[in-house]
Order: C-alpha cells, then structure tokens, then sequence
C-alpha cells in the first residue's frame, strides 16, 4: 500500500510518500510549475524511484483555485439571478478595507454586467412565490450565454436557501440547452441564508470551476501515463479530503487547500507529542501562516474574503501575514525600517541566491548571521552568495549608521515583531494564555525563527517535527475524509419543535453520509457531529454551537449556546432570547494516520562527528551576540538525546535556531522538542 | 539616543496593544454596537495628552480624544492617581456627540504618570428626549443626553457610586451601560498590564524616549510633505443642503494658509450655529481638517500626535464648526464630511494629482419603523447606503463603496435578513445609472434601493445631505448625482419632509415603497476629453445610458454600439463650442454676495437670457484645474455682455482673476417634491434606537 501527500505551494512542489507494509516515509522537494502545476507534481514523484502503478491514494493539496482568484484568472462567468438584483454581486455590502485611501478601488465583480441576467422569479420567506420561475428567461439568458462564450453559469436566486428548486430548474434548462456550460446554483454551494455572501461563493464556485476542471483532467492524464489511475483527493478548506470529482463541483472549498493541509499535520504531530493545546507556525518565502488549536479542536469560519470577495464556505481559522523567508527590508521616507510585506519570492529571491535579488530579505540577515548555513541550504541546491547577502543588509545598515550585524539582527527582530503580532491576535486576543501552548513550527523559514518568536510571547516550547518542510504534504495523509452539509433555519430557539430539528439534522446526516459512501467510505467508520449557528435575537453574527443529537432538547441547545457565549465574550446573559441560524453536519470518514517518525533519513552528512556534530562556527544570537556554536545533523541525533543551545540543528531543506539559554530534546516520534529558556538581558 | 530598531520594536508593541484593547473589548462589551458594529476606538496618550499609538481606529473618535484628555489634565492638574478612570462626553470639552463616551485611565508605573490608554465607544443610549438620544429634531443639547464634563468615576481604585447612579438613573437600558462601562474599564486595565510589562522589557527611559522620537519622526514626515505644497494662501466654500429649520443652505467656509511646513485652516465666514442638531465642536472640526490632510498627503501616515503638530484650526466660536453651549450637536458627523469637502475644495489647485471628485457627504440615515405584526413589537429597518466615490487622476471611482473616512462595515443589509426579520420587502437593488460624475475619470455609481412596506403603518425617517447640493467634480468633471430620499405611493413619488433628505416620522402605509438613492461621486477631468472607447464600454455595461455619453461626454455610438469616431469628434467640437464662456469681469461691484446662505454672481440680463440662465439658478464656475465654485445667478446690468461678476473672495477660490476666462455650466439640483397630505409629523416611540452617527 503506497500513498503519496503532495502539496503544491507557490515556490516548491513537496511529496511525501508513505510504504505502509514497507514501513518507509520519504520525501521529496521540486520546484513548481505554476503554468500547469501537474508537471511539478510529476516531476516530484519522479525524484522518489518508485512505480506509480503501486500508488493506492493519491492526496493532494493545491493553490489552483487561489491562484486562479488571486490573479483574476478564472473562467468567463455569467450569473443568473432574480430580476431587480443583478448588481447585488457588484454592490456587496460597499464595505471598504483601508481607510484614508481617497484612490482605493473596489475590486471588481467576478461577472460583468452584461452578463449578469434578470430572470423573472421571486420568492418570500412565508414560501408564497409571487412571481412564478420565467423558464423562457433562462433559456434565453443560456443562449445569450453561448454567445457570448460563457464557460460557467451561477444561478443564485433570492431566498434558495430556503427552496432551491428554481434554481434547480434553471440549472436544468441550462444544461439541456447549453450541454458544454459549467453550472452552478447558490443553494447547492452553501444553503445559507444572507444573499450576497451566498451569491458570491457561488461565483467564485463558478470562476474557478472550468479551471480546476482542467487541471484535474491534465494531473489524470499525466499520472494515468505513469501507470497512476487511483482517484485523486484533495484537501478541503476545512481540513478534510474530498474526491476529485466532488472537487471538480465545489472547487470554491479547495482555497485554503495548501495552508490548511499544514494545520493538519501539524495537529496530528502535537497531539502525538502530548500537546492538545498548539498554535501552528508555517514561516514560506512570502508569507506566514499561523492557527491556534486548544484542547485538539481546529476552530472554522465561515466568514473569510478572498481578494476582498467574501467566502462562506467553512475553513480552518488560519491567519495570514505577509513576513517570510523573502521578505525585503526597506527605509521608508529614508528613515523607517520596515520589513514586508513585500517578498522577494523565488525569483529573484533573496540576494544571497545570487539571482539578481538587490535588496536585503529575513534570509540573507539569517544567513550574514551564521544562522543559515552558506553550503547546506535547500540542500545544496543553490549555491549561496554570503557576499551579496553582505553587500545588500551593509547598503542599508550603512544610510541608518548601523554595523551590518545590528542591521541584520534589526531584520529579524522586525519580521519577529509581524509574526508575534499575528500569533498575539489569534491568542492573547480572544482570550488564550500562550503559556499554555506549544508552538509547532515548521514551512522552510519557520524552525529558523521558532525560538526567537515563542521566548517573546512567553510559549513554553517548541515542536519541530521532521521534515518540517513537508509538513504540508505529509499533513494530508493524516487527513480524514470529511463531508459537510448546512442549511439555514432562522427562527427564535423557543420557537422550534425539537423534533423538526432532530429531522433536519437527521436528514442532513443522510446526505453526507452518502456522499462518503459514495467516496468508498465503510459506512460504520462515519462519524457524525452535529452543530448549530445560534445567536441572540438583535444580533447579527453567530457562535457555532456542538449540538448532542442523543440528548436533543432545546433547553440543552441553549445551555450549549450560553456556555460557546460566555467562552468567546467572558460574560453569560441567560435572559435574552436566542435563535437558531444554520444548522450543520459533517460526516468524517476516519483514515488510519501515517507517522512521520518513520522517516527514512536521507543519507547522514558524512561529515558529522559521532556526536552528530557537523562544524562549529560563529552564530549571532538575538540574546547574546556572537557565539562559537555546534550545529547539528538532524539525521545524526536519536531519540532521546538531550542537547543544550546554543544549537543550530540542520536537514534538508530547513534549519532550526536554539538559542543559548533553551535546551532541546528529540521525543520518540523524532520531533525535535525545544523548551524555551528565560530571557537574558 | 534609542536605537532604530528598538524604536521600530516599541512602536509595533505600542500598537498591538491598541489592537489588543480594540480585540478585549468587542470580546467583553455588552451593546452590540460595540460587539458587532465596533462603533469605539482605542489610543494610547502620554502624559501630555498626545495620541502615541492607535490602529484601525475611526478618525473621527480618535483624533478628538487628545483634546478630551488635555482638558482633564488641566482640569484635574495634579489630582489625578493610580486607580482613577475619567469620564468624559462633554462636545464642547473635546467631545464629539453625547452618546460618544470617552473612558481615560492613567498609568502610572514607581509612581510616575507614564501613559493614558483611552476608548471612546458608542453608548446606545444616553438618555435624552429619544430613545437612542438622537433626534434630527433636537434644538439644545439637554434634548440629546446626560452631558458628562470630565469627571472622575473612579477615585484610586474606588468606583464614585453616587455619581454612576445619578449618571444611570437618566439612561435607558441602565444593565447594559453599566456592563459597557465595565468592559471599557477591563480593556483599559488590559493595556495597563500590557505597558507595565513594556516598561519592564525596555525600561522607562527608553520607552518614554521612544515615544518622543516615534511623534517626531512623524512630525518630520508630515512637515515633508507640507512643505511640498507651494505656499500661499488657499480658500474655498461649500455648502450643507440645509440646517432643518429652513431651506437655506448652510455655508461653510476655509481659508488655509501654507507657510513652509506648517499649514494653518481658518474658517471665518462660516454659518452661525444653527437651532438644530447639525453643529459640531472645534474638535470635531479639527478631526476632519486632519482627515482629509492625511488622506491627500500621505493615506499611509501614523495617526499620532506628531502629525497633528504642524496643523492649526481655529473656527470662531458661535459657528457651526465651533458650537457654543448649548447647540445640539447630534448631526456633527454631516459637518465633519462637509468640512472634509471644502478642505479638499482649497486644496484641488495645491495638489491637483492627489484629490478625486467629491463623494455623498453625509451618513445617509435612513429608517422606517413601525409595528411588527409577526412579533407585535417595534421594528426598525436602518440602512445608510454608500454612494459611489469620486474619479481620480489613475482611474474611475467605484461603485457602491464607502468613503475615504469610512471603515470596513456594511452600509446595506442582506435582503434575505431584512425580509426574514422585518414586515418590509426589497423590490429592487441596483446601481443607479448615470449617477457618476461625468469625467475624464468617472465618477463611481450610486444605489438605487426600492424598499416596500408590507405592514399596515410605519413611520420613515431620514437624515442625509448633499441631497440638494450635489458632490462637486473636480478638474473640469462634473458634479455626482445628489442623494435622494422619497417614497412612492401609487402613482405618485412624495417628498417625506420638508427639506430633501431631512424627514421624522413621516407616516407610511402598506405598499408605499421607500425609494433609496445614494449618490455618485464626481468627476475628475473635462469629460469631453475621456477616452471614447471608456464611454463605449460604460454605455456596454449600463453605467452611463447612450444620451448621457453623447450629451456629457460628446461620444455618439454606432447601432452596433461601437464609437463612432467621425460622429463623436463633430460632438465633442460642438459641445465645447457650445460651452458658456465668460471673461472675470473687474471686482469693482465690491466684495462677494451672499444672500440666503447663497453666493450669488452677476452678468447682465441679455447674456442670461441667451445662455437660459434665470435668476436664482444654481451654476458652478468652472475652472480646469480646481474644485468649481458654486453659486446662484443674479442679474445686472453693469456687467458687460460675455462677463461675469464673481467678487474678489470667490475668484481666489477658483485661482482667476478678471481678465481670466471660465465656463459657466447649469447646476442640476436635488430636485423637491411635494408631501403627501396626510405627511403631518408624527413621532413614534423607540423609533431612532438604533440612530448613531
């Protein structure tokens, strides 16, 4: 049984490939191919001998659908709607992201408006239909659509949430008469109620749809060609796998595909290692993405804007910041030091690579300060240019009057500054304790950088797991298969018959049940968990509340409700009324998890004494200055082995900075465990 | 001396901790309007009362706060100790409207006042003739609310309670006021553990020294950029559409003088504070003149007390813009905006690159309310829809999209919300065609909302403006289309006050449908000179209709709809042939007219009749580089055929001399409907709730 993890990101495509019977974890790194990401992935498998034929799964994570957002790349769209609302998708909630900005611009709607097309029909809540559905409208706005060589339709009719057999219909007349369209309704994508949120993830369904269908068509063809035929998974939003197929009709939910299969590996280390509580640290070349885990629990949202355009699928709660391993520092106004949020990225890179990159990024400060090795990195992939590094941080240290290294340091301790930020907000802010967690780092750059960040923000230790740069990709082999289904009730708790909600629940259960069976899931592995979006009346967001089908009286939902309430806000209001929004199931189908501390270690530095000690040389601390320090094979140290920093320990692809005053240990699953010291000053 | 990076680490910590008061308190407030619509903002002062940090914070709570403070200070001198908390929502002491309530705590660290961590938060109610406290019909402060001087609420740790209790016995809702204050209270204490611990990683000095250099440095970046404007005196005038007690519009005055680095705003000449809630303080005033500073010099500057250093205004007190106790002052967030235009209005020829056309100008509350019969309970629909904002040098204005002052929250709500919630039906939601202000740059589309009552009664309250006076284009653009609030019944569309966009409590029936239009921003450029291959593709997507494109912008389009060149460029030589061109005639007649509230201009009767221009019609005098001066025509018949008299003031405004020559164009007002009969004012309990600037 062999199963690949590959992960495509925006500067390397990494696989992890897992040999149960063999008892063998590789992986491997490669360059992506952002034009068509299917040759990178080919190319990746390439680099592990292995027989595509002999691959039993095949899980993927992907940025296509975020790419294809974020470059405006998408499909032509054209959107079906309710007479009277065809600017809605354009007018939003006019909301605006920067304020003082007289020369911001709103970003422009994924359909434009010739293409957006009335269609007489109209429904209330009270399920009177005033205007029945105009199917000639429809079969006219399909036909204009085919000239005007539309590739996917959005039919998003007011209120489907609450009935969506118009836009069933319309579908309907759309694919008899335009077979060759994509199309897509709002009820099918999210049977949420609040319109324009729903209309939005619907277009988004749309724009991406053609894309991702191509994409998947081409990966199919190219591993069909090396023998693969396996279905292809892929990584959902909200931290599950779903199939190619379901993937190809709601490619909207792959858009945090890269980042979230991180989260996931991330929490299935930590757990292993005895950390329930974790907050994740993915440090790339361009950004930061950092998400708290408490008591083993991902937290979702369904309240996320992609290039501003709002989301309402579920996804893990991930905060993005724009600080990585390429981020330039610049003199703004020839006096203000800042660093990010603009990167470098792969090309240039950063100066040190020697490509063309002129100015100063984190990794030439971490490389002038010894903290990156000037042969080993990225493998020896690259050849490094510790002069141009040099050149570039002296240029700047030289115009605010510093000492190259105190520029350096003042680099990292910048870029520190942004990413402490992001972790404050997502802890300290809405109320947790950092002491009570751990800090799981991993992504290229983030092991550099784990120590510095958690000794600020007082977090007790750290995980660095192995292979901290394919975390990603071995993060989707301990994914389950995750199937989920919501719809929108709305009405005062007090109100609803208990057993009418046992029903909905129930009934939703059904489909998503059925849809995993569907995927090959053994029907008695399907757990289920059911929750509901509450809110008091007079209140316009909602908390999402686990609901006890055993136990199912309304009483025991609004206790749940009050206890989610007093969690996130700090003080109970029992009193007021309180209301039912959505209610949600999802339907995991529980795979058996692989473990990363079964790594085959590529081949030890043969130059490592027996200690594992590979050279000494000069590292400059943050805390202390300059210091003689040891650094490490990763691949040379056992389990249980002790060892006091100063440390920099070094593995294919990433480097991990412990500073004088912490002290690691390498825990029986091969994480290396840092515990952080007090603070010298 | 700090080193750059230390300040660099001090500065982001300083701001994380805003953020961090700015998260505790959405988190731990009681009111919604905290918890949800975030309607508060955060800042940390040093002991001098200057702002040192704050992060995505409202402007027009912010900037205010420094002045708040400065007045406790001088108000308490040196009685003020750990464990003390000042309360403060006096207008006239800093203070914005009533229900703003400022929290202030000190901080001290080995006994030494180090920082002031404050929030100014939206109270729901502070008592007052209305629930909610405002009222468009407000005449004296006493009518909106308790008037809080600073005082302290909290003496070394020690709550005064005989002063809570009176200041809660005059308020609605007293649980959830008191539950706001005390997360105010917790967040402020927060930030209090928070600065300690900074005290304790960078010591006092550094940290106090820091703060210094951070305030400087901005200081030294905004004096940069001062300086960059050329000297000189630079005035302009605009106008509110009316005070709510006439038809008079409301004049607004300024003259900035700039001086090397340092810029001062005078606003003499401005209109006596009126018998109505739209009157603001000083503070208010300077928060707009620093609004729109910062938004023309540099959308990117720190928001701190060092950028404030180089700017001066002063209003005389008794105006509109320096109200005097006791003027309402319930509608300062209309003047805030106007102030904003007509600063912007003096700098178009200064900056000509950094402006855009104007944008709607008011906050465009709009409500109807009633009797749910689903619930038997008062309902209120509250919208305040976005306008489309004004074209710039780069690029058009957007559609539907808040304003330059505005944050990061809805103007609408879902349709599928409204309909569930409330007996009210939306018919229609569309951007409002031909509402953008003719330009080289276009300007941005407002909404058109059709919102139908589907109960037997409700009431329909509106407070807006620009709803007469429309956002001015700049460069030659034209003028947005105005905000309008009417309502239809039957046939017949029906005016819901007396003045346009000003209304309370004008009754509805079942099926009257409240028509919603927000306005579009202004133009940037000569219309006439836009790409006809834009215009084409304005008139593809519906923003601008096919007789707009030829009678605004000269381009006449195929049946196909493609430019037709040889057609449109005979249009456009007609059109600006057609241009209604004036020498400046000498300013002997003396100094500028106004009468009314209104400047008026001269030419003589054959000229006027020739070019249809009555007495009294509204123009704007156009000039190519600048903001248009608005004004009413007057006839006489001293001034020679093909001049116009503008008077001395006026010409400075738009940069002309007599001699020069400039256009004059028609200026299409709101338009004013009749009132139905039955739209005698009636009041309705619980109605403006949800009201807040």
């Amino acid at each position: 049984m062999i199963e690949i993890g590959i992960d495509v990101g925006g500067t390397f495509t990494d696989v992890v490939l897992l040999d149960r019977e063999a008892g063998r974890v590789e992986v491997a790194k490669t360059a992506s191919t952002p034009k068509d990401q299917s040759i990178g992935i080919v190319n990746g498998l390439s680099r592990l001998a292995i027989d595509a034929g002999k691959i039993d799964r095949f899980a993927h994570g992907s940025t296509v659908a975020t790419n294809t957002v974020l470059e405006r790349k998408g499909a032509s769209v054209a959107l079906l709607t309710t007479a009277g609302f065809r600017d809605l998708l354009e007018i939003g909630r006019t909301n605006r992201t920067k304020v003082y900005d007289i020369k911001l611009a709103k970003p422009a709607p994924l359909v434009a408006r010739p293409l957006r097309f009335e269609i007489r029909q109209r429904r209330f809540v009270n399920g009177e239909a005033p205007v029945a559905l105009h199917e000639d409208d429809v079969r006219a706005a399909a036909l204009a659509c085919v000239a005007a060589g539309v590739e996917a339709v959005a039919i998003c009719f007011l209120h489907s949430y609450l009935d969506g057999a118009d836009e069933q219909r319309a579908a309907e007349i759309v694919r008899e008469v335009a077979p060759s369209l994509h199309v897509t309704t709002s009820a099918d994508v999210v049977r949420e109620y609040k319109e324009y949120e729903r209309f939005s993830t619907t277009a988004l369904n749309a724009y991406v749809m053609p894309v991702m269908d191509r994409y998947l068509s081409r990966l199919e063809a190219r591993l069909a060609e090396a023998g693969c035929h396996e279905p292809i998974e892929m990584m959902k939003s909200s931290g599950g796998l779903m199939r190619a197929s379901t993937a190809r009709r709601y490619p909207v939910e792959t858009l945090l595909s890269g980042p979230v299969a991180g989260v996931m590996g991330a929490i299935h280390i930590a757990e292993r290692a005895g950390f329930p509580n974790l907050i994740t640290y993915d440090m790339g070349g361009t950004s930061t993405d950092v998400a708290l885990i408490a008591d083993g629990k991902v937290t979702r949202t369904a309240e996320t804007r992609i290039s501003n355009l709002p989301v309402k699928t579920q996804m893990i709660d991930i905060k993005t910041v724009g600080a990585g391993g390429g981020s330039i520092a610049s003199l703004l106004a020839g006096r203000t030091l800042k660093v990010g949020p603009h990167s470098a990225g792969a090309d240039p890179g950063p100066a040190c690579y020697g490509k063309g990159g002129q100015e100063p990024t984190v990794t030439d400060a971490n490389l002038m300060l010894g903290r990156l090795s000037s042969s080993y990195a990225l493998g020896g992939e690259i050849k490094i240019r510790p002069d141009r590094a040099r050149a570039v941080v002296g240029e700047i240290a030289e115009r605010l009057g510093l000492a190259p290294e105190v520029m350096a340091d003042g680099i990292l301790k910048l870029v520190n500054v942004t990413m402490a930020s992001a972790i404050r907000e997502i802890s300290i802010q809405r109320g947790h304790d950092p002491r009570d967690f751990a800090l799981i780092a991993f992504g290229g750059a983030g092991p550099m950088h784990a120590c510095d960040l958690a000794r600020d923000l007082s977090i007790p230790r750290v995980v660095v797991p192995p292979a901290p740069g394919n975390l990603c990709a071995f993060g989707l082999l301990v994914t389950d298969v995750v199937a989920e289904r919501s719809e929108t009730l709305l009405a005062q708790a007090s109100t609803v018959d208990p057993a009418d909600l046992a029903a909905r629940f129930e009934r939703l259960a059904d489909t998503v049940i059925a849809e995993l069976v569907d995927d090959g899931v053994p029907r008695d592995t399907i757990q289920i968990a059911c929750t509901a979006d509450m809110r008091y009346v007079g209140q316009k967001s909602e908390l999402v509340v686990p609901v006890d089908l055993a136990q199912l009286t309304i009483d025991n939902v609004n206790e749940a409700f009050f206890r989610v309430y007093a969690e996130r806000y700090g003080h109970e209001r029992r009193v007021a009324p309180t209301e039912i929004v959505n209610v949600r199931v999802m339907a995991t189908g529980a795979i058996e998890k692989a473990d990363l501390a079964r790594l085959s270690p590529p081949s030890a530095n043969p130059q490592s004494d027996a200690d594992g000690v590979l050279e000494r040389r000069k590292v400059f601390f943050l805390q202390t200055g300059w210091v003689d320090c040891p650094v490490y094979d990763r691949y040379r140290l056992a389990a249980g082995r002790h060892v006091d920093g100063p440390a920099i320990v070094e593995e294919l692809g990433a480097t991990t900075v412990v500073g004088p005053t912490d002290t690691f240990t390498i825990d029986a699953q091969h994480n290396l465990v840092v515990t952080i010291g007090k603070e010298r000053n | 001396m700090v080193d750059p990076i230390t300040l660099e680490v001090i500065q982001e910590r300083l701001i994380s901790i805003v953020r961090e008061m700015r998260a505790t308190l959405a988190r731990v407030a009681y009111s919604s309007v905290l918890y949800e619509a975030r309607d508060f903002s955060c800042v940390i002062m040093n002991a001098r009362g200057d702002a040192v940090a704050v992060s995505e914070d409202n402007p027009g709570h912010i900037i205010p706060l420094p002045w708040s403070v400065r007045i406790a200070i001088s108000r308490f001198g040196d009685d003020i100790h750990p464990g003390d908390v000042i309360l403060i929502n006096d207008p006239y002491s800093g203070g914005t409207h009533l229900n703003d309530v400022a929290v202030i705590c000190p901080v001290f660290v080995d006994g030494k006042l180090l920082l002031f961590p404050a929030i100014r938060a939206h109270w729901a109610d502070v008592g007052g003739m209305t629930p909610g406290s405002l009222s468009g019909t407000s005449t004296e402060i006493f009518q909106e609310g308790v008037r809080i001087p600073p005082i302290k609420i909290y003496e070394r740790g020690k709550l005064v309670s005989g002063v809570a209790d009176l200041m809660f016995a005059n308020m609605r809702v007293e649980a959830e006021r008191r539950g706001d204050l005390q997360a105010m209270l917790e967040t402020c204490r927060t930030a209090e553990r928070r600065i300690v611990e900074m005290v304790g990683k960078f010591g006092m000095g550094t940290l106090l020294e820091s703060i210094d250099v951070i305030l400087d440095r901005t200081e030294e970046h905004i004096r940069e950029l001062v300086d960059r404007i050329p000297d000189g005196s630079y005035v302009y005038e605009d106008y509110l559409d009316a005070s709510g007690t006439s038809h008079d519009p409301v004049l607004l005055k300024a003259r900035i003088d700039v001086a090397g680095s340092d810029i001062s705003v005078d606003f003499s000449g401005t209109a006596a504070q009126v018998a109505g809630p739209i009157n603001a303080s000083l503070a208010v005033t300077t928060t707009a003149v620093f609004t729109i500073l910062k938004t023309v010099l540099d959308p990117d500057l720190p928001v701190n007390q060092g950028a404030f250093r180089p700017v001066t205004v002063t209003a005389p007190l008794g105006t509109i813009l320096n109200a005097r106790f006791p003027a309402a002052c319930g509608g300062f967030a209309e003047i805030r905006r106007r102030t904003q235009s007509v600063v912007m209005g003096a700098l178009s020829r200064a900056l000509p690159d950094a402006i855009a056309g104007d944008v709607k100008g008011t906050a465009n509350h709009c409500y109807v309310g009633g009797l749910n019969p689903a619930t038997n309970a008062h309902f209120i629909f509250y919208e305040y829809p976005a306008g489309g904002t004004g074209g710039y040098r780069e690029a058009d204005g957007s559609s539907a999209f808040r304003s330059f002052d505005e944050g990061d929250f809805s103007s609408i709500q879902p349709v599928e919300s409204i309909e569930n919630e409330l007996p009210i039906v939306i018919e229609r939601t569309e951007l409002r065609v031909d509402s953008g202000g003719p330009g080289t740059s276009r300007g941005g589309l407002g909404i058109e909302r059709d919102v139908r009552v589907a109960t037997d009664r409700a009431t329909y309250s509106v407070l807006s403006d620009r709803c007469v006076i429309p956002p001015y284009g700049v460069h030659g653009g034209g003028a947005g289309a105005p905000n309008s609030f009417t309502y239809r019944r039957g046939h017949d569309e029906y005016q819901p006050g007396k003045v346009p966009g000003k209304a309370t409590g004008c009754p509805l029936v079942r099926g009257d449908v409240v028509l919603m239009r927000s306005a579009g921003g202004g133009g940037f450029g000569d219309p006439l000179a836009r790409d006809p291959e834009l215009v084409r593709d304005d008139v593809a997507m519906g923003f601008v209709t096919r007789d707009a494109a030829g009678t605004a912008y000269g381009v006449v389009l195929t049946v196909q709809g493609e430019v037709d060149v040889v057609a449109t460029r005979a249009r456009r030589a007609e059109l600006a042939e057609r241009r209604a061109g004036f020498v400046v005639a000498a300013h002997a007649l003396g100094a500028d007219e106004y009468r009314h509230g209104r400047r008026y201009i001269k030419l003589n009767q054959q000229t006027a009749a020739r070019l249809r221009l009555a007495v009294d019609a509204p123009v704007e005098i156009v000039v190519p580089i600048g903001a248009p001066l608005r004004a009413w025509v007057d006839t006489n018949s001293t001034i020679p055929e093909g001049s116009l008299w503008i008077g001395p003031e006026g010409s400075a405004m738009i940069g002309v001399s007599p001699g020069d020559r400039v256009e004059v164009r028609a200026l299409s007002l709101g338009a004013t409907l009749k009132m139905a009969v039955d739209a005698a004012p009636a009041t309705l309990a619980g109605e403006r709730e949800a009201v807040k600037a």
